[in-house]
């Protein structure tokens, strides 16, 4: 299972869901369903998503379990 | 997403294949019709026709509005590809293979069960019609409820 903190980076550089998906190329749903954890990305958009947040792709995803990331 | 003609695509066809079964059953009944009242086929046929012919136009001026509000996502009545495939990006493509996969495990029941019934019982070419259009509605049905469960609960 993959987690992230989408949400908390979004907030961070004072994004809507609509102006983080437009930067990244995929629609608002897309945003939120990833935010809920309902949707796995693909590499390519997480790593858009890791751009677009100006962070490392380990500090927005990492795995279930993974207790480094999760702090 | 609400007003976008490909999340109520479905929908339509729902209804023109409850049209479809009208026609098909009035058709039928109005050929046993025939043999004692000879005017029993045209007015109902005529009838028939008259309201497809309005749903159609009804339909094309939908697609026509859609299409000019959503020029990106042009939808088109005479294309293989079902129009209600949303694929704009990777959860749209997600969701749509996860309504996919619904339909295609209701047909995997369907066939055979219907198959059976229809060996089974009785039926006449008017019914045997009809259930194909029933399995028809059923999957129009589940595509169009899965996908408002993956797209509109976002909303």
């Amino acid at each position: 299972m993959l987690k992230n903190r989408l949400k908390e980076l979004r907030a961070r550089h004072d994004f809507t869901q609509i102006e983080l998906a437009k930067r990244v190329g995929v629609t608002r749903q897309t945003i939120g369903f990833i935010e809920k954890g309902e949707f796995s990305p693909s590499v390519t958009l997480a790593l858009k998503l890791a751009r677009a947040l100006d962070c490392d792709i380990n500090e927005l995803f990492w795995l279930e379990g993974d207790e480094g990331n999760e702090k | 997403m609400k007003n976008d003609m490909r999340m109520k695509y479905p929908v339509w066809q729902m209804g023109f294949i409850v049209l479809l079964m009208l026609i098909v059953y009035f058709l039928s009944k109005t050929r046993e019709m025939n043999v004692q009242d000879n005017n029993g086929y045209m007015p109902t046929t005529i009838g028939l026709l008259a309201v497809i012919i309005i749903v159609m136009i009804a339909f094309r001026a939908r697609v026509a509005r859609h299409n000019r509000l959503n020029p990106d996502r042009k939808i088109s009545m005479f294309t293989i590809r079902p129009p209600e495939y949303m694929e704009d990006d990777e959860w749209f493509t997600h969701a749509t293979r996860l309504a996919t996969q619904k339909v295609y495990t209701f047909y995997v029941w369907a066939i055979p069960f219907f198959t059976v019934i229809v060996i089974s019982l009785p039926f006449s070419k008017t019914g045997i019609i009809i259930g194909v259009l029933m399995m028809g509605l059923v999957q129009y049905y589940i595509f169009y409820h899965e996908m408002k469960k993956s797209i509109l609960e976002d909303e």
